[in-house]
């Protein structure tokens, strides 16, 4: 732009309310149509150069404007102006239309309803309709919020068009948060307008205002939802934490050695080849509560032989199979180091109960010892069996070294499903206060 | 560029465009008409009410990477408002408008290829049309008089011309425009909404209070 073009007074157009004689400056001379007086409310037609009066207004009802006409405030990078001013209404339902004006960029709205606003433009581009309640518009999805019929209740100022008080149009309003298409058509006339929400506060600052802004009540049309976008980020951190925890879920299955260190079918009132020994004074307490009590008759004790561990700090699990039926066996194993005697416990209990349409417990269970030191083991291994046990029950042990433990993963799933569960039902419950002013409300029924 | 003597005043009058039919005398606003050699005046219109347009004769800016200047205006008016239509030479010798209508702009050329048209009687009930491939919507329909008008324009538009408009839209920024004369003229315009910003305007009016663009 030229610097050195001499500034000129803007042009404005005086005249006298043909209806009270009150001095009326126009503004946006060479566009506006009509304009209604400040003192009587009478609507004046502007482009008729006898000035005649397009509507008598009700003096009696009076809307005082947040922004007062005048004022002036920056938005998106342009200041604009309020010169008009006007209430309408779709039953009981009012709002409250400012029209903003720069002579270099034209007219754009702002739009306030119970303290929410949005920041509006005209648009060009018409969206692509998908079906009678959504529309596409530069790749967003909208959705039918509200329709109805609005009319004129309130006007102030001056408008570009021929604004008449019981003026009735049809408007269809569709949402994407923040944003809002709204389509009014009036006539033959049809209007796209594209909406942005914005915050009293940025407005209060933005046109320097007086008197503060009336707090938002419940949530507008278009509010963006605070929730909503942490539910979206906790779906993606969840994703991503999902999608870190399985790869290395998977690294992990895949270099885990899974080294068996020893394996044997036990025999428990006999000698099973290995060094084993009936402990007739075994005396022993039960770690945890059996799910059916019966005194152990049998106690069979059993030392296997001695194995390595190689590596330190792996974990150490212990299968144990039992072909119970209808009973139960408790391994208490010790794995002992042959050099230092210390014992890490490894208590396994084998279960399983069934009837004709139950089953409960497992013949397979199994237990881990983390972090285990390397070294010389042996197993001591207590075996305790109710007296209903059958001698010709199998029983297999096996200790497998450095174990892929999915429990871990499992859990983290759980734990990664709260975040999204609290974020989701806060943000259900934010969206369902949305639809409570809109027509279309997918939530169910107007609420009062 | 064609610089004659106004018959009426003896004032400078130029006719940037060789497009250009009428201008309109900067001081005492005769209307003078060319033809091949010599200058016919026909009558004078009266001054043309102040407004806040940001343009003026001698504007330039860009449209589709090509410069062009604005030589002449007409205000049209119709029943529920008024416009203007700048009239726009290119740097290629071509011309075009650039319409001002509630704070839209738009600019608007002469069709690649002439499109196919009904019969001056049928036209008014156009309701799509096919320009340049592009396909077209009827917008908007509206008989209009010329407020009057100053610079040079392609044909005799004064004050009191009547004629119809009929605007149409491709449903995104593109813009068509059909305007029926009084005399039964056809003109046939295609263009598309754009901003001063869009344009890079030069040598607009500045108004005091509104520094920042």
């Amino acid at each position: 732009m030229r610097k050195n073009t001499e500034f000129v007074r803007p042009v404005l157009k005086s005249f006298n309310c043909p209806s009270c004689g009150a001095t009326l400056d126009l503004k946006a001379v060479g566009i506006t149509v009509s304009v209604a007086c400040p003192s009587c409310h009478n609507i004046i037609d502007v482009n008729n150069p006898s000035l005649a009066i397009i509507s008598k207004a009700n003096s009696k009802y009076k809307v005082k404007p947040s922004i007062p006409i005048g004022s002036r405030g920056k938005l998106s990078g342009n200041v604009y102006e309020v010169i008009g001013f006007m209430e309408r209404k779709e039953g009981i339902y009012p709002w409250k239309e400012y029209l903003l004006y720069n002579p270099y960029v034209g007219f754009r709205w702002l739009f306030e309803m119970n303290g929410h606003w949005s920041f509006i433009k005209r648009i060009r581009t018409l969206p692509e309709v998908i079906s009678s309640t959504n529309l596409k518009y530069k790749g967003r999805s909208f959705k039918l919020y509200n329709e109805g019929n609005a009319s004129v209740s309130y006007v102030e100022g001056e408008f570009y068009w021929r604004v008449e008080e019981k003026d009735t149009s049809r408007l269809f309003d569709y949402i994407s948060p923040p944003y809002m298409l709204s389509k009014e058509r009036q006539n033959t006339e049809i209007t796209w307008t594209l909406g942005t929400y914005i915050t009293p506060e940025r407005l209060e600052k933005s046109f320097k205002l007086k008197d503060k802004l009336i707090k938002p009540q419940g949530v507008g049309a278009n509010q963006p939802s605070p929730v909503k976008e942490k539910f979206k980020n906790n779906i993606t951190l969840a994703a991503l934490a999902l999608l870190a925890c399985l790869i290395m879920q998977v690294i992990r299955t895949g270099t885990a050695n899974e080294e068996s260190l020893y394996r044997s079918d036990l025999n428990l009132t006999l000698d099973p080849g290995e060094q084993s020994l009936v402990a007739p004074k075994f005396k022993r307490i039960q770690t945890r509560p059996f799910k059916r009590s019966s005194t152990p008759d049998k106690i069979s004790l059993i030392k296997t032989r001695e194995f390595q561990i190689n590596e330190s700090g792996k974990n150490i699990k212990l299968k144990g199979y039992a072909a119970v039926r209808n009973t139960w066996i408790f391994l208490d194993t010790l794995l002992v180091n042959a050099e230092t005697g210390k014992g890490i416990p490894l208590p396994l209990e084998i279960s399983y109960y069934f009837g004709s349409d139950w089953t409960e417990g497992s013949k397979n269970e199994s237990v881990i010892a983390y972090n285990v030191p390397a070294g010389t083991y042996y197993l001591s291994i207590q075996a305790q069996i109710p007296r209903n046990f059958s001698i010709h029950t199998t029983v297999s042990v096996e200790l497998i070294s450095d174990t892929v433990i999915m429990s871990n993963f499992y859990w983290l799933l759980i734990a990664l499903f709260f975040p999204l569960l609290f974020t989701g039902l806060g943000s259900y419950s934010f969206e369902k206060k949305r639809w409570v002013n809109g027509s279309e409300n997918p939530y169910g029924d107007w609420e009062s | 560029m064609l610089k004659a003597v106004c018959p009426s005043c003896g004032g400078e009058i130029i006719f940037r465009s060789s497009n250009s039919v009428l201008a309109v005398c900067t001081y005492c606003r005769s209307n003078i008409v060319r033809h091949d050699t010599n200058l016919e005046l026909i009558g004078k219109q009266s001054d043309l009410l102040p407004d806040m347009s940001p343009l003026q004769i001698g504007v330039s800016g860009k449209y589709e990477h090509m410069r062009f200047q604005v030589v002449g205006r007409q205000i049209m008016k119709w029943k529920n408002g008024q416009w203007n239509e700048w009239y726009i030479i290119f740097s290629d010798g071509s011309d075009g408008w650039l319409a001002e209508a509630q704070g839209e702009f738009s600019i608007l050329r002469k069709p690649k290829k002439q499109p196919k048209l009904p019969s001056p009687s049928e036209i008014s009930k156009l309701h799509t049309i096919e320009i340049d491939k592009l396909h077209f919507k009827l917008i908007d329909k509206k008989k209009v008089t010329c407020l009057g008008s100053e610079g040079e324009l392609p044909f005799k538009a004064v004050e009191g011309d009547k004629s119809l408009t009929m605007d149409f839209s491709d449903g995104n920024e593109g813009f068509a425009s059909v305007e029926v004369l009084s005399d039964g003229e056809v003109l046939i315009y295609v263009g598309a909404f754009t901003s001063l910003k869009k344009m890079s305007v030069s040598g607009i009016r500045r108004f005091e209070g509104w520094e920042k663009l």
